[in-house]
């Protein structure tokens, strides 16, 4: 058992939890029906009235919203509440077309805190400890979020953002820091760094925070012994609120979502049915406590499955696993469906650092696939056999793994080009 | 007696070695022979410099990927058959070479060659060439040649 930030509430009993969400949605569907033209319609072409809603049993009546009805209604045509009472507004990276923005009324803004602050204490915070919140400040929710979380526990909180890895690494030195937040590829890049300096000893970090990315649990490890510390994932989108949606507890085996705040559902990515916990489907969010932009039924694209088994942490929302990639983050290539995290977990087991880029291109109407992979001091040889080796050794990993042949290259260290937000893995330059 | 070779992986790009062997100049390390083993893709340039230690820091510091290989510097008579005496007296051992390159020498009666084995079998290289009498160089020897 450990520490809680809000135990009466993380702890709730399942009944409690219901109780909470039953009321809570009824409310939110009948003011989304009054205040938001968009959703109304969509609620009306499918003959959903608000009072058909009276509990969750029934969210499953509702119609979804997609990523492209936020790109329909853009700017305002999803808000719930006038401009006039928003305090913020987030958007998202944009890597996959027209950036989405999301408003956030003071009230909004105070749950997402709430919620970030639970993913601190479960990673082992409390107000004696100084987090370093590197994740990128500005219209990306990362650095907001964990930021606001921090405050409001109380830590000593360093808003550094993301980049400037000299000033990072001396900050954390000379500062204590304790908690880490940031991107998982930007942790791996900070974990290079300090062990290239030989500063590890000097550090006193001892849980850090890593989401808005998919990785794997050998990303993890190596991470966590990088920096020595214990790495959390934590979950969120800009479209739901930001990082916090759901944290990692010490555990490590799944992100509780705040359910209080969020219902999740797994569906049928194509037949949008609700499927039981356990399935690896699409997930789904409803927010029941937001204002400003209320989402009802928000297909995430992201790939996973939740579990409602009890956890030894005590707390009683339900878990999300591992996010198994996202239903468009996914390539298929000659016809295989490919994850960018599968070639990630490949590498890692060969003892190389995730630093890799996926190159897809049609030529000649097939396709061509290529890895590009930084070399480590470990994969060097005197010799060009012995590099051609190691090469030849991806291809066949790469080979077992996914099913189709890729051809690996060796590049130079930190030639692929590395936002130091999020890294880019995949340039898909199919045209279709 | 083993000389320090840079072993340096290059990408095959226009202009890398240019910048590499700058750097080397800008911080006054003298390269005493290079040497270039190629693919389509990317090169092991493998370097014998005056001060092994002090290029290693430069590379390091540069961000360059690179690993130290011990390498055997052998003086033969620069006569016909100078070299296939040496291999001779290897291959006698069944000691197979990796590969071999010349220092530039300024003397005319003799070269000296880099010459590298498997890890395992420079013992056994350095006893059949001090057997047959042949000089074994130091890094101190090569720097003067």
């Amino acid at each position: 058992m450990g520490n809680y930030f809000q135990k009466e509430i993380e702890c709730a009993s399942r009944e409690q939890i219901v109780a909470i969400q039953n009321e809570k949605l009824v409310s939110q569907v009948k003011r989304v029906y009054e205040n938001v033209p968009y959703y109304r319609a969509k609620m009306d072409e499918k003959g959903v009235k608000p009072e058909d809603i009276k509990s969750i049993e029934d969210l499953h009546k509702l119609p979804f919203l997609m990523k492209s009805d936020l790109r329909d209604a853009y700017p305002y045509g999803l808000l719930g509440k006038p401009l006039s009472e928003c305090v913020r507004i987030h958007s998202t990276s944009g890597t996959t077309g027209r950036r989405v923005v999301a408003f956030y009324t003071q009230h909004d803004i105070d749950i997402w805190d709430e919620c970030c602050a639970r993913a601190l204490v479960a990673a082992g915070a409390s107000k004696d400890d100084v987090v370093q919140v590197a994740y990128g400040f500005g219209l990306f929710t990362g650095g907001a979020g964990l930021n606001g979380g921090s405050h409001k526990l109380g830590s000593l909180t360093l808003p550094m953002s993301s980049g400037n890895t000299e000033r990072q690494i001396q900050f954390m030195i000379d500062l204590n820091a304790t908690v880490l937040c940031c991107t998982p590829s930007y942790a791996a890049y900070l974990s290079e760094s300090v062990n290239e300096r030989g500063v590890k000893d000097q550090l006193k970090l001892k849980a850090g925070i890593f989401g808005a990315e998919a990785w794997s649990e050998e990303m993890r490890k190596s991470i966590e012994e990088g920096l020595g510390l214990k790495a959390f994932d934590i979950y969120g989108l800009t479209e739901i609120s930001g990082p916090g949606v759901a944290f990692e507890c010490e555990e490590q085996n799944g992100m509780h979502i705040n359910e209080d705040h969020f219902i999740a559902e797994i569906i049928d990515p194509d037949t949008g049915e609700v499927l039981p916990d356990g399935s690896v489907g699409e997930l789904v969010f409803t927010c029941i406590d937001k204002e400003a932009f209320p989402l009802i039924r928000y297909r995430t694209r992201d790939l996973c499955s939740l579990s409602r088994v009890p956890c030894p942490c005590g707390r009683t929302h339900v878990k999300m696993g591992k996010l198994m990639g996202r239903s468009d983050d996914m390539l298929i290539i000659r016809g295989v469906n490919v994850f960018p995290s599968q070639i990630e977990t490949v590498l890692i087991k060969n003892g190389y650092a995730a630093n890799y880029q996926i190159i897809v291109d049609r030529v000649n109407n097939s396709d061509t696939f290529d890895v590009n992979v930084e070399i480590t001091p470990d994969m060097l040889s005197d010799t060009t056999m012995g590099i051609s080796e190691r090469e030849k050794h991806l291809v066949n990993d790469l080979k077992a793994m996914l099913g189709i042949k890729a051809a690996v290259h060796i590049v130079e260290p930190k030639s692929i080009a590395r936002s130091e937000g999020k890294a880019v893995r995949v340039i898909d330059k199919r045209k279709f | 007696m083993f000389v320090t070779q840079l072993s340096i992986f290059v990408e095959n790009r226009f202009g890398r070695i240019a910048e590499l062997t700058r750097l080397l100049a800008d911080n006054g390390i003298d390269m005493r022979t290079i040497s270039i083993a190629d693919t389509k893709e990317f090169g092991i340039v493998r370097i014998i410099a005056d001060n092994p230690d002090k290029a290693a820091e430069v590379l390091t510091a540069d961000g360059w990927i690179f690993q130290k290989t011990p390498v055997i510097a052998v003086v033969i008579p620069d006569v016909p058959g100078g070299m296939a005496d040496v291999l001779d007296a290897l291959t006698e051992k069944e000691i197979g070479v990796e590969y071999i390159y010349a220092v530039i020498a300024k003397k005319a009666e003799t070269a000296c060659m880099i010459f590298r084995v498997k890890d395992k079998h420079s013992q056994a290289a350095i006893d059949v060439l001090n057997e047959k009498g042949y000089t074994i160089l130091s890094q101190e020897e090569v720097n003067a040649i």
